[in-house]
């Protein structure tokens, strides 16, 4: 009989698809939304766990002195590497010492962060000798969760509901009754079958859970103290972490199957679908939404807190704020929770008693085929990589990233946290974004295609695209998320991702940008991120509409075909910076004293002699170069006609008018000059 | 039985069997319950100085109305010096019996959220609605010669608007954002609609008169009629209900309405608003829309209703589908189409209006609002139709000669 209950409840009313269905979107939701306890902790993990496996375990004496020694040792070398920072800015040490004292201390630096967080575990392990060292990554994540599941719950509803409510709507009950062994029997099976259902579903998504928490993060020393744990650190209970687990197993089992039996008692009560569905929904789950604070359920003898298994292993600090004292809430001791357990069972009990007053008997009975909607499952974005389709020509270069400039407009940053447009025909400036219920922002990178120009809000949000024809702005790509949603009663998932790039363009459908001076492949239709491990320390980049060039840690350039993948080093091209323009790539040559090279893919030619340059500027006409501290240079393309004028400061972009500004830094201050492009007067702006 | 007042009678059985029944009435009182728990609690929590009344009253009742230099400076005197200490960080937590709050902290922040900020941003606003209408005539210009009417249009449109704007006075506003962002009683209507209206055609399915009431004359036209119609008064009914709850409650909790008979950018919210009618008439209007919006929603889970052959499914698929919507709303951004066509989306009618949005209908520049009432109507017209559709008498469906030969 349990069989054929089995039977109707998972393939004749697609109980097993719901089932799969459910799994399937709350497995999406654990492994694109579970964050790193602590995300640098994760970043530095080798470091840390080389540390750890020296201290791993209960406090000792020697693993005090063992961590004091290493803290001085780390913060002694850091000390130590300021002031080489310092000496060397001042002048006072040497190129070669330079380098030669960063290499040492900087590679012993970089055990600092990974050893500072164990340093901070060990503040906290040894204010009481219960607690020991662990990695607690895997674990305060595995037992932090304490949302409620919403799915998890509709999914019980809806698969329990029926359970009696089928029989009911279909009036067959009272000739059920009137048998003799059904009528004895079949409230039995039917509960057993939910119950025994509820108990293996919970059982194994927990499990799945753990699973997934060990492969990723690693559960590591399941026998210390659950005190060991941050989160946990003033739980009265002693217990291990294997038991807390456990624990929080059973409180969880005990919620679920409180829940369905109370699912069970509103359909045998109330008889109707409607009525009982929304019976359950209302008393499970509108709880979670109404209430501020799940731990408000703490104490009461239902199914809610009990869902949360570990809300009853922490207390909560008390603390006083201004003038509203701030109620904790404090854990329950174990006579307490053998009490609530206690109560949660009786009412159980009282249930099944109910159930089994009003039972009927069980007919096999081939009904219509119900239409089920089937949930629609949210597919993860295949992980295309990077590669894409080819495009037309477009020069970009990542140090002319904050202008723009056509026939029409120009766009430039102005210094008060404000980007200009200037309409070249009226001479009208406009400040950026071109709404006027906007406030003007500060939009440092631009890319321009196809008769669009795109760029990022200056709050790293959204991607915006401006029609070059009818200036009409619009949004492309928005990586913004509500902080709350569903009627703002739910906290929205996953992390808001914030984009500072210094320089981005598109590629496809990808937009490759520089964030810390290293590459970053995004998909925007995907949303999937890649780094571009060959591309560090990148200093500045360009791009052609096929391939990206950049220089690697030898500062080689690098040509990356963006669509098949390859890389081409040119090693003849050893530059620290590079220009691409039109006719192939100018570059200052390391090599050569800093002197003007012409590279366009055969072999580089030197341009001119000139030493020690520092920047190169391309317009239709000329070439221009910042030679040493105090002179701007000119010369034609190939290098002739080089003329150069006095000038000791800072060009930071030439356009295509007929002059440019020069910014000089004195002691005081900062002086700007305009440049005329053809007779190469400096006048003060 | 008369024949004018058969109609009438169909509607009041129809009324009668969908929602005088007892589960109704208990679901009804026990939402409305969570409802107004769910508020009040909400506005305690909201109002930090509660303890404080006494205090908020003797100011409030001074400095309301209109702001005149006298208030200001006898604001100022009280609150110029916290705000120094505040600025070198050098406020006194401590509990301080010469404070008219708890301390001199609590005092700062007394004085600068209730009074302080809103008063500033009253004062200022002609200002900023003059600066946003100037910026905009010459955005205007600039798209006039880059040939681009939409934005021309949305910019006139700001002019137009924000000319003449301005806050004289200075009221409570903090109870009335509440109001604003209290979303939970659209949630428990959508549910509560869910449970109501998701066994309205299946349960004639279910128990087989379907086709029983097929053969009869007034079996589908008038039935679908009626059906209509009692999802309609429900939706009013049940959403006057519910909306007004909310209001009445903060109305009567916060005892100060003022700030309702001003014009609705006295909320810093609406500070981008294309709207220029008062507070309360926007709440008002909020309700209407909202209303419109759950009919809306009504509708689709009407018609799932007539699809569906179990009242399990009905509700199930209901449940679904405005879930999904809800996380379209959240989750789909900025993208027009959605908020023009999602039903949920007149469920947050004050997104519509936060700024001065233009959307292109067939190349002329409407404004977002209308753009989404617009939508939601021509949803609303191909729901019905669809209803109507599948709820079509036997003497209405095409008859296939072969099939009658074959009988």
């Amino acid at each position: 009989m349990i069989a054929y209950e089995w039977k109707k409840m998972l393939i004749c009313r697609h109980g097993a698809l719901l089932i799969a269905a459910v799994l399937a979107a709350q497995l999406f939701g654990l492994m694109v939304f579970t964050q790193a306890y602590d995300p640098e902790l994760e970043e530095n993990r080798a470091v840390y766990d080389s540390y750890l496996a020296e201290v791993e375990g209960p406090l000792t004496d020697e693993k005090r002195t063992y961590m004091e020694e290493n803290m001085e040792r780390l913060s002694e070398n850091r000390k130590a590497l300021d002031q080489l920072e310092r000496a060397y800015s001042v002048g006072e040490v040497s190129r070669e010492e330079y380098e030669e004292a960063f290499q040492k201390l900087s590679a012993v630096d970089r055990d600092f962060v990974g050893f500072g967080k164990l340093y901070s575990q060990y503040i906290y392990v040894r204010e009481d000798s219960y607690r020991s060292f662990l990695y607690p990554g895997g674990w305060e994540t595995l037992l932090g969760d304490q949302a409620p599941q919403y799915l998890y719950l509709l999914l019980l509803v809806f698969l329990i509901v029926p359970v009696f409510c089928q029989e009911y709507s279909t009036q067959m009950e009272s000739l059920l009754l009137t048998q003799r062994k059904s009528g004895r029997d079949s409230w039995k099976t039917k509960v057993g079958a939910v119950f025994l259902l509820v108990f293996a579903m919970t059982a194994i998504w927990e499990l799945i859970r753990t699973g997934y928490f060990a492969l990723r993060f690693g559960l590591p020393d399941w026998n210390y103290s659950l005190q060991s744990l941050v989160r946990f650190g003033t739980t009265a209970k002693r217990m291990p972490l294997w038991a807390a687990w456990l624990l929080q197993l059973g409180l969880k089992e005990l919620g679920y199957l409180s829940a369905a039996a109370w699912i069970l008692f509103f359909s045998v009560m109330l008889r109707k679908y409607s009525a009982a569905l929304m019976a359950s929904i209302v008393f499970l789950v509108l709880p979670f939404l109404t209430v501020n604070a799940n731990t408000a359920f703490l104490r009461l003898p239902g199914p809610w807190a009990l869902t949360l298994g570990p809300i009853y292993l922490i207390t909560e600090e008390f603390y006083q704020n201004s003038f509203h004292l701030h109620l904790p809430f404090e854990e329950l001791n174990w006579m307490e929770l053998g009490l609530q357990v206690g109560l949660v069972g009786l009412i159980l009990l009282g249930q099944l008693v109910v159930i089994r007053r009003k039972s009927t008997n069980f007919h096999f009975r081939q009904g219509k085929r119900a239409v089920t909607a089937v949930l629609s499952l949210m597919l993860l974005g295949i992980l295309t990589g990077c590669g894409g389709s080819g495009e037309e020509p477009v020069i970009y270069n990542s140090q002319d990233a904050a202008y723009f400039e056509n026939e029409s407009i120009e766009i430039y940053q102005t210094g008060d946290f404000t980007t200009t447009l200037l309409d070249k025909e009226t001479g009208t400036t406009y400040l950026l974004p071109l709404d006027a219920q906007e406030e003007p922002e500060s939009i440092p990178e631009f890319f321009a295609k196809d008769g669009s120009l795109y760029y990022l809000t200056s709050d790293g949000t959204e991607l915006t695209r401006m029609d070059l024809r009818t200036l009409q702005e619009r949004v492309v790509v928005s990586w913004q998320k509500p902080y709350k949603w569903f009627f703002g009663l739910m906290d929205t998932p996953g992390e808001t991702k914030y984009l500072y790039p210094t320089g981005f363009f598109l590629h496809g459908n990808r937009m490759y940008y520089a964030q810390n001076s290293e590459m970053f492949c995004l998909d925007l239709l995907t949303g999937q991120e890649e780094p571009l491990p060959q591309a560090k320390s990148v200093l500045n980049f360009s791009y052609d509409g096929k391939n990206l060039y950049y220089t690697d840690s030898y500062s080689r350039l690098v040509l990356l075909d963006l669509d098949t993948g390859e890389a081409r080093t040119v090693p003849e091209v050893v530059t620290s910076y590079f220009r691409l323009t039109e006719e192939g790539v100018y570059y200052i040559n390391q090599q050569d004293d800093k002197s003007i090279w012409f590279w366009d893919g055969e072999s580089p030619r030197k341009l001119n002699v000139l030493p020690d340059c520092s920047q190169i500027f391309w317009d239709e006409q000329y070439l221009w170069v910042q030679a040493g501290e105090d002179a701007l240079c000119r010369m034609d393309h190939n290098g002739d006609n080089l003329r150069c004028v006095e000038l000791s400061g800072y060009v930071s972009h030439i356009g295509q008018g007929d002059s440019f500004l020069a910014t000089v830094f004195h002691e005081e201050g900062s002086e700007v000059f305009r440049v005329d492009k053809e007779t190469l007067e400096i006048q003060p702006e | 039985m008369k024949q004018h007042s058969s109609f009438g009678a169909l509607l009041w059985y129809e009324c009668r069997k969908t929602f005088f029944t007892p589960m109704m009435l208990v679901f009804l009182a026990v939402l409305l319950l969570a409802n107004g728990w769910k508020i009040a609690d909400s506005f305690r929590r909201a109002d930090e100085f509660d303890d404080y009344d006494d205090v908020y009253s003797m100011f409030y009742d001074g400095y309301l109305g209109e702001i005149t230099e006298e208030k200001i400076t006898h604001l100022m005197t009280i609150y110029a010096p916290l705000e120094e200490k505040f600025k070198s960080q050098s406020l006194n937590t401590k509990p301080d019996p010469s404070a008219w709050t708890y301390s001199e902290a609590t005092d700062y922040q007394f004085f600068h959220s209730l009074f302080y900020e809103p008063m500033k941003y009253a004062r200022e606003y002609q200002n900023y609605a003059g600066s946003v209408a100037s910026k905009a005539y010459e955005l205007e210009t600039l798209f006039r010669r880059n040939s681009n009417a939409f934005e021309m249009k949305k910019n006139y449109e700001i002019v137009e608007s924000y000319q003449s704007r301005v806050l004289p006075e200075f009221a409570e506003i903090w109870s009335w954002e509440l109001l604003l962002r209290y979303d939970y009683s659209s949630m428990i209507l959508l549910f509560f609609t869910v449970f109501s209206l998701s066994g309205m055609f299946v349960t004639e399915k279910e128990s087989d008169m379907m086709m029983l009431l097929r053969t009869t004359r007034k079996g589908t036209g008038a039935t679908v009629r009626a059906k209509l119609l009692t999802a309609a008064l429900y939706t009013v009914v049940a959403c006057a209900l519910f909306y007004g709850q909310d209001f009445l409650t903060v109305y009567l909790m916060s005892g100060r309405p003022q700030a309702l008979s001003q014009p609705v950018y006295i909320l810093p919210y609406f500070e981008n608003t294309p709207l220029n009618c008062t507070l309360g008439a926007f709440f008002f209007r909020s309700a209407l829309l909202r209303t419109f919006g759950i009919f809306l929603c009504g509708s689709l889970i009407l018609l799932v209703s007539s699809l569906c052959s179990q009242s399990l499914s009905a509700f199930f698929a209901s449940l679904v589908l405005l879930i999904g919507c809800v996380t379209l709303h959240d989750f789909g951004g900025q993208r027009v189409l959605i908020r023009m066509f999602n039903p949920v989306s007149l469920l947050f009618g004050r997104e519509l209006v936060r700024k001065q949005e233009f959307v292109s209908v067939f190349g002329r520049a409407v404004p977002l609002e209308m753009a989404a009432i617009i939508g939601s109507g021509l949803v609303l017209a191909m729901l019905i139709g669809l209803i109507a559709y599948f709820s079509r008498g036997y003497h209405n469906r095409i008859r296939r000669r072969a099939r009658h030969d074959r009988v």
